[in-house]
């Protein structure tokens, strides 16, 4: 096995502009399969951005991405799904006037390669429907299974979001503030959850809380108005005096 | 699947029942009823499933319905061949147009679809050495059958089948992964890409298949009427058929169907009472949205409600809601 | 030749100045509030039939003129205020609402004028024809077009030049951030929704010598200025003044030259266009 093989991401270069204003300048990045890393940075710091590039929601300025060897830098977000990557979002994207069992089936029948079927039931399919319930169980999430999410609360919506990822079987998942706007007691189980997932699976998350990152990243990016300013194991980047000096500086 | 699909049959079978029942002109006023239903419950799965708004599928109706015309008039085609070659032309039409309407959104799709079908409604009045211009084609003859179609309850027993038949694969496919993904592409498409689907793909496959029942029931038409005009492509008559879906209550399938044929019959019944019936028809419009947002579909919801808040202060409960 | 090229040139620039302050009501209103206000061709065609009326009884083409403005004002207001809660609601209850009363107010203006299409004459000191350079053009036309370009003018002045106007911007770029400023953004909106209203009107009534007033204009009109607006850009003014006067162009010559195909040579640019530009000519704001 070279050693690309164990790249998961691997960014170049990156920089995007908006008009005027550069979102991500230079950032250069490389995760390996089955880390646990995490990005930090400011509200506005292009943490988000960066998301939106490496799922390809947003084609960058200058720079390239690769995912598992593959570059993808051109590559349509639905494209880049097939190839294993999944993400959550900071505005929850579920679907509301739909139940969690057919939010995370939409999902497993990607999974199952039935999401193109014309003729058999999709609530019904024989892999995708025991796959989706499944997924919630094992996340807690069973009680919830034909309750339109809609009517389900904020802190479960963001578990329901880490459930339905979770279906699609992904190599590498990003998690995009998991923990935003929720309680001490949700923000435990939102972590709680993220420690359980597969040794095998690639984590990337999107944090501006430093104490929440710490419990669940081994490396981590600090970005500071888009561009890197600290890269490294997590214990070295505390440490780090300038991540010290803008980041207790500046509590975002 | 059963359960869905038992009362389709059932209504099927009673609606042929009563072939033998009805006098001729409701025979008549049914069939075309049963025609706008059908084609608005098609237009549901692109403008209630996928929410995409056209003002413009009629003219998936009219293609199919003129190019049938000319097949039987001007090149003598035999009926059946000539029904195959209108729903063909117009599914057609729909594939090359569906890639490029759908890459716009919300109002400019609106406005495409609505420019795409006066461009198809000019040539069809324009073009008059060809399409016959403001007078349409008579003499559309009907084709043979096991039992006679020239018999007005012949011919409606005739689209009662198709429209049954065409009704099951409706539902069938809006059950299915592909339909389900439609909603979830009218509902967070950003969600759908994440997840892998194609959403332009899944975009053009709600417009074709709105366009196929269109071209389907719209061939139904003209041969009923005997007759194709460019009323069939006017934008009023996709205007009737989307307000149909919204009036039913988009994204239900059955509502749009109970209401395109319930606006039809409406309207037969008021032309012949009032000149005032546009009036009536666009303050049916206006109520309708005003008191029932949610369309004819999100009655049986209220109604549930309203039993359950009577069941609950009936028997002193507080607090919970509906 | 060139005369005839000059003729629909300016015969173009006349139903794009009118096409001008239909769709710029209608593109603000959109904007602003993200309402579709599919009766806004039918407040075009009562303008014009109050105008009509008003015109037959005094003989005064000004106070017909402002009679219009202000019954289409004053409609429109009445509608905003009525229906708010739905005009605020999804795209396509809107299209429902807004769709149902242009049908309802076409067949009452229907009932109330008749059928028979209806001259509104230019005023007397307009009636004339200009003659110059072997052109013989009718100087009422003439005159709207120099009415459009200086009631453009002082839209815009309006718009990029004053305090009102920059509030009125705040609000269609950013609604949330103007009321956070304390910005009354119902107020604003409202004012808004009348003044395109009026707009309408006055166009109904201005275009009266030219179109007539007659049922089925409510209905052309609204059709070209959706298109009018798409292409230029939802909010844009400049917008919504380049792509009338394409569309008024596009039009005339369309029909001069290719009357059979005029439909398609009109509305195939407009595909292109978008194409090309998905947000208009000059837009900014997603059509959503």
């Amino acid at each position: 096995m070279t050693e690309v093989d164990l790249r998961a991401l691997e960014i170049q270069d990156l920089t995007v502009h908006f008009g005027g204003l550069a979102a991500l300048s230079g950032v250069q990045m490389t995760v390996q399969a089955g880390s646990r890393h995490g990005i930090l940075g400011a509200n506005g710091a292009g943490k988000t951005t960066l998301f939106n590039v490496v799922s390809g929601f947003i084609a960058p300025t200058r720079g390239r991405v690769w995912l598992f060897g593959d570059e993808v830098t051109h590559l349509p977000p639905h494209r880049r799904a097939r190839l294993g990557l999944a993400r959550t979002f900071q505005i929850t994207t579920l679907f509301l006037d739909l139940t969690a069992l057919e939010n995370v089936l939409m999902a497993s029948l990607v999974s199952a390669g039935h999401h193109r079927r014309v003729v058999h039931p999709a609530r019904h399919d024989r892999i995708a429907r025991p796959m989706a319930e499944r997924c919630l169980n094992d996340l807690g999430l069973g009680h919830l299974m034909d309750v339109p999410v809609g009517e389900v609360g904020y802190g479960e919506q963001r578990l329901l979001e880490i459930a339905v990822t979770s279906a699609l079987a992904p190599r590498l998942l990003l998690l995009d503030e998991p923990t935003a706007g929720l309680s001490a007691a949700e923000t435990v189980a939102v972590l709680d959850l993220v420690r359980r997932l597969p040794p095998e699976l690639t984590v990337i998350i999107i944090e501006h809380d430093l104490e929440v990152l710490f419990q669940v990243a081994e490396h981590l990016t600090v970005l500071h108005f888009g561009e890197p300013i600290a890269d490294g194991p997590a214990w070295s980047v505390r440490e780090d005096p300038v991540v010290k000096e803008v980041y207790l500086g500046s509590r975002g | 699947m059963i359960r869905r699909s038992l009362p389709v049959v059932a209504l099927g079978v009673v609606l042929a029942a009563l072939s033998g029942l009805l006098p001729q002109y409701w025979l008549g006023l049914l069939t075309q009823a049963l025609l706008f239903g059908g084609f608005a419950m098609g237009l549901d799965l692109l403008v209630g499933y996928t929410r995409m708004q056209s003002l413009g599928h009629a003219t998936f109706f009219g293609l199919a319905g003129y190019g049938a015309a000319l097949a039987v008039t001007r090149a003598a085609l035999n009926p059946w061949a000539a029904a195959g070659l209108g729903i063909s032309l117009s599914l057609l039409v729909a594939l090359l147009f569906a890639p490029l309407a759908v890459r716009f959104r919300g109002l400019s799709f609106l406005t495409v679809t609505l420019a795409f079908g006066q461009v198809a409604w000019g040539l069809a009045t324009r073009w008059t050495s060809f399409t016959g211009g403001e007078n349409g084609i008579p003499g559309i003859r009907r084709p043979a059958f096991l039992w006679d179609l020239n018999d007005p309850a012949g011919y409606y027993l005739l689209t009662v089948l198709v429209v049954t038949a065409g009704t099951l694969a409706l539902v069938r496919f809006a059950a299915s992964p592909a339909g389900m993904s439609l909603q979830g592409v009218g509902s967070s498409d950003t969600r759908m890409a994440a997840l892998g689907y194609d959403v332009q793909a899944r975009r053009t496959v709600a417009f074709v298949v709105a366009a196929l029942s269109g071209a389907v029931y719209g061939t139904l038409s003209a041969f009923f009427n005997r007759f194709i005009g460019p009323g069939s492509l006017d934008w009023r008559l996709s205007a009737q058929i989307l307000l149909s879906v919204i009036v039913g209550g988009s994204g239900s399938l059955w509502g749009p169907f109970i209401a395109g044929a319930g606006l039809h019959v409406l309207k037969a019944g008021l032309v012949g009472e009032t000149q005032r019936w546009p009036m009536v028809l666009g303050a049916l419009y206006v109520l309708s949205v005003v008191f029932l947002p949610g369309g004819l579909a999100s009655v049986p919801t209220r109604f549930h409600r309203f039993v359950a808040g009577r069941r609950r202060t009936s028997s002193g409960e507080q607090g919970a809601r509906p | 030749m060139a005369r005839f090229y000059l003729f629909q040139l300016l015969n173009g620039l006349t139903t794009g100045a009118l096409l001008f302050f239909v769709a710029s009501g209608l593109s603000v209103i959109f904007g602003l509030m993200r309402i579709l206000n599919l009766a806004h061709g039918a407040l075009f065609l009562f303008g014009g039939f109050v105008g009509y009326s008003v015109q037959q009884a005094t003989g005064n083409f000004l106070a017909a003129a402002l009679a219009g403005m202000l019954a289409a004002a004053a409609l429109g207001t009445f509608i905003q205020q009525v229906f708010s809660r739905t005009l605020m609601g999804s795209p396509a209850n809107q299209v429902l609402l807004t769709l149902g009363i242009a049908f309802v107010m076409n067949n009452a203006l229907l009932a109330i004028w008749g059928g028979t299409p209806r001259s509104l004459p230019a005023p007397t000191m307009l009636s004339a024809s200009v003659t110059a350079g072997g052109l013989t053009y009718p100087s009422y036309r003439l005159f709207l077009i120099g009415f459009s370009l200086v009631a453009g003018a002082l839209l815009w002045a309006f718009w990029e030049r004053s305090r009102l106007g920059a509030v009125v911007r705040a609000c269609v770029d950013d609604r949330q951030m103007a009321a956070a400023l304390g910005i009354r953004v119902d107020v604003v909106a409202a004012a808004v929704f009348a003044a395109g209203s009026a707009l309408a009107g006055l166009a109904g009534v201005l275009g009266g010598p030219i179109l007539g007033v007659s049922i089925g204009l409510d209905f052309d009109v609204l059709l070209l200025a959706v298109v009018i607006m798409v292409v230029g850009g939802i909010g844009s003014l400049s917008g919504a003044l380049v792509a009338s006067m394409l569309v008024g162009l596009v039009d005339a010559f369309g029909r001069a030259l290719f009357p059979e195909i005029s439909y398609f040579t009109l509305f195939m640019p407009v595909i292109l266009i978008l194409l090309i530009r998905p947000l208009g000519l000059f837009g900014r704001i997603a059509p959503q």
